[in-house]
């Protein structure tokens, strides 16, 4: 067991209060200053967002030469990534909801992926963004398919945990979509499918039309050409997915990112989800357009402390966090985007070895002790927390 | 895009008129396809609006636009604008509004307008005219004065309202979807009584020049009040109308209250006439009572709210109240259902006593699941301790506590 470096326990209920409230004291000062910039900003990356689209679709229409089709696919993937991430994502965690743009609505938009926004909005709005982090209540924590902490019981599966990693990278969309299914519960029979037709009506529904506008209605519009059309469009699906979980694994599963238990969290108050998010979410530096490119998740601290707040703006809010993190001598997880991504597979291949009171444990002593000599080598050792 | 590249391609508009009827067609009749396009900005028809509207908002396929053709000044806080609908506008009966959307420092405003200009004009020339009057303090009516320029595209809504005189029947001009609306109360042979303050006169003028086109032979007399002489709008255009129309009586007030003996001695016959009354809430409120003494049966007045409809609550003005405890009542225009607070109650909690089982998430103002569209009404944020934004529509039930009387319409 080795969790927990700062309990929550760590800061009295008085400077928990006093940290919240320089908090909200921030974000009223931001929300004060919401205008014309916001305005502008998300406009421009919308517009930037369709002529990617428009030129990626028609280089993979029209390319003659692979150089250029390969410039299409590579359009493509940015205008869903720019979509789902930077205009998607935070237009539905309502950011924009003040500019009463219809275009713009939270609980109106619907997004370019097989996963449907009402579903997104419930398990990720919600679930994710209320409980972060805490075990058995977020199920983002390890998407029930990774084990990324010893409190999770092991399982022989886990042994292979990293293909499933990857399979789960290279299909995160359709793992976002079906992740309202709780498939695990449905397995143990905690929930009936019963109960999930209606979810999964709307996953087919959504999923259908996604198909057939990448794999049916612009592959026919090619006419001969549909198989490359097609195959363009599958791989800007591949490489947004993959990109896309990339970022979001280096949100809560790097190395300095802790988990909750639910009786840690019980009558929680506003200064204690503040400092939850943020020993729960950890950041990763960059240029601009890392940063755009990843929808503003590079500032995943403050994205979980904020999560209404024009994601443009936290760049410069990140600054004031880190002030008050200092004064109340709290961690503030960030590092290279390249160190953080380490962090995250070695957390996956650490975790899937048996604990040391499993009867598996010899087998995973063989692994670790091959691993450790062979394919983990560029690995940064995982050293976890010493417990006393 | 220039005014003149946008009118070279308003020349088009048949052209695009049938694209649209063909497009109509084959998306409707192409069910399973359709539901590709109709998702929202992932779809593809949204795609497709968005590069048009980025090419010229008239050629939008899914919202209305108006290009402002001219502006002229009525009085000095008065002007008109004169505005050209792109293709897909419907039209509208004498009478009704249409909503203006404009948009200050990144947030969009949406204010009602009555339509000053007769149907026919938007028949023959594709043209409608709504009066703006500035309100001190009023920031989207300044704002239009300020800003608006000939050649701005704004965006509007199709025609609204049931203000609509019934004394006119020019079927021929009006969409079945305009007509549907309107309800008759007023017998059609009856004689009609306008009776307007301030900027409540600019649907009265899409009415007069119908009735003068359309009914001469029928008796109209307007009462029209202003502050000052120099306020009344229309004031040139309105006594030369009486001047050529002998069936048509302006009476003026300027500077003056409405009283219960100058409605006597204006229109001795009120009670015989089909009365529609357009002003602020207390003229209004005001005119209905003389009416009242003066034995008009309440089913022939017609009227036309306009200005803050929401009538600002005083408990909000007065400091020092703890607005979590003021009472409440909210009404949810979808379901009807009205609910009483004695206070300290959020939004959602309430609408869940009253029988509704609106979407909800955290229940503490993270998530936004329980997002909801307030029309009007004061709300207490219990997050930031402080009163929501009147301009702010979308709100959050769970930290949302009502204060005073509010309306929800999407529960």
């Amino acid at each position: 067991m080795d969790m927990k470096t700062r309990p929550l326990g760590l800061l009295s209920p008085n400077e928990l209060n006093a940290f919240g409230s320089e908090l909200d004291q921030l974000r009223e000062q931001v929300l004060a200053d919401l205008g014309q910039r916001d305005a502008d900003y998300i406009r421009d990356i919308v517009q930037q967002q369709k002529m990617c689209e428009i030129v990626g679709r028609t280089l993979i229409h029209f390319s003659l030469n692979p150089l250029l089709f390969a410039g299409g696919i590579a359009a493509l993937s940015c205008a869903k990534i720019l979509e789902n991430m930077e205009v998607g994502h935070n237009v539905m965690h309502g950011q924009y909801d003040w500019m009463n743009d219809p275009t713009l609505e939270s609980q109106s938009y619907e997004w370019d992926t097989v996963c449907d926004a009402e579903s997104w909005r419930k398990t990720h709005n919600f679930e994710h963004h209320t409980y972060t982090n805490i075990l058995g209540k977020d199920r983002d924590y390890g998407y029930a398919v990774l084990r990324l902490t010893d409190d999770v019981p092991w399982k022989p599966y886990h042994f292979v945990q990293f293909i499933n990693y990857i399979l789960l990278s290279a299909l995160f969309e359709w793992g976002v979509g079906l992740h309202e299914l709780e498939f695990e519960k449905l397995k143990q029979g905690k929930v009936s499918l019963k109960e999930k037709i209606p979810f999964l009506k709307r996953f087919l529904r959504k999923s259908g039309r996604q198909l057939s506008k990448d794999y049916l209605l612009f592959p026919l519009l090619a006419g001969p050409m549909a198989p490359k059309v097609l195959l363009g469009n599958g791989i800007a699906n591949l490489v947004r997915n993959l990109w896309t979980s990339t970022i979001i694994f280096c949100g809560h599963f790097t190395a300095g990112a802790e988990t909750f238990s639910e009786e840690e969290c019980e009558n929680e108050t506003r200064g204690m989800w503040y400092y939850r998010q943020l020993l729960g979410s950890s950041n990763f530096t960059g240029n601009k357009w890392l940063h755009i490119m990843s929808g503003h998740l590079s500032y995943q601290i403050e994205h979980h402390m904020f999560p209404d707040i024009p994601a443009h703006r936290y760049p410069e809010i990140s600054e004031q966090v880190k002030v008050i993190c200092q004064k109340y001598e709290i961690p503030y997880n960030t590092d290279r985007f390249g160190k953080q991504y380490l962090t995250v597979l070695a957390r996956v291949a650490r975790y899937s070895l048996p604990p040391a009171d499993s009867r598996w444990r010899m087998a995973g002593e063989k692994i670790r002790s091959f691993a450790g000599r062979k394919i983990f080598r560029f690995l940064p050792e995982y050293r976890p927390p010493v417990i006393e | 895009m220039t005014s003149e590249d946008t009118s070279r391609l308003m020349q088009f508009s048949p052209i695009l008129r049938c694209m649209n009827v063909l497009f109509i067609q084959v998306n409707g009749s192409l069910n399973g396809v359709r539901q590709v396009f109709r998702q929202q900005l992932g779809g593809v028809q949204c795609f497709m609006d968005y590069v048009l509207c980025r090419i010229d908002p008239l050629l939008s396929l899914q919202r209305d636009y108006a290009q402002v053709v001219s502006i002229g000044e009525e009085t000095r806080q008065a002007k008109t604008f004169i505005l050209r609908p792109s293709f897909l506008w419907k039209g509208f009966l004498a009478g009704q509004h249409i909503q203006l959307e404009t948009e200050i420092n990144g947030v969009r405003y949406r204010r009602f307008y009555s339509i000053s200009s007769a149907p026919t004009l938007f028949a023959e020339r594709g043209l409608i005219s709504i009066t703006v009057k500035k309100i001190p303090g009023g920031r989207i009516s300044n704002h239009l004065h300020k800003t608006l320029r000939v050649g701005d595209i704004l965006a509007i809504g199709k025609a609204v309202g049931r203000f609509i005189c019934d004394q006119l029947d020019s079927e021929q001009l009006y969409t079945k979807s305009c007509r549907e609306e309107s309800v008759p109360i007023a017998e059609n042979s009856k004689e009609v009584l306008f009776i307007a303050a301030g900027s409540g006169v600019t649907p009265f003028k899409s009415m007069l020049e119908t009735l003068y086109s359309e009914k001469p032979e029928r008796k109209v007399t307007l009462i029209l009040y202003a502050n000052r002489a120099d306020e009344l709008i229309f004031n040139i255009w309105l006594s030369q109308l009486s001047e050529q129309w002998s069936n048509f009586r302006l009476i003026t007030h300027c500077g003056e209250q409405i009283s219960l003996d100058s409605l006597r001695s204006d229109c001795p016959d009120m009670a015989q006439r089909a009365v529609y009354l357009c002003g602020p809430v207390g003229f209004m409120d005001k005119t209905i009572r003389f009416a009242r003494e003066l034995d008009v049966p309440s089913d022939t007045i017609r009227q036309e709210n306009f200005g803050n409809v929401s009538r600002p609550s005083a408990l909000v003005d007065a400091a020092g109240i703890n607005l979590m405890l003021v009472e409440a009542e909210v009404l949810f225009t979808k379901t009807g259902k009205k609910i009483k607070s004695p206070g300290g109650k959020t939004l959602l909690e309430l609408a869940e006593q009253s029988g509704l089982h609106p979407k909800y998430g955290c229940r503490r103002g993270i998530c936004h699941e329980c997002t909801c569209q307030r029309e009007g009404g004061d709300i207490f944020n219990t997050l930031t301790g402080a009163l929501v934004p009147k301009e702010q529509n979308r709100i959050q039930a769970c930290i949302s506590v009502p204060v005073g009387d509010l309306v929800v319409s999407d529960w």
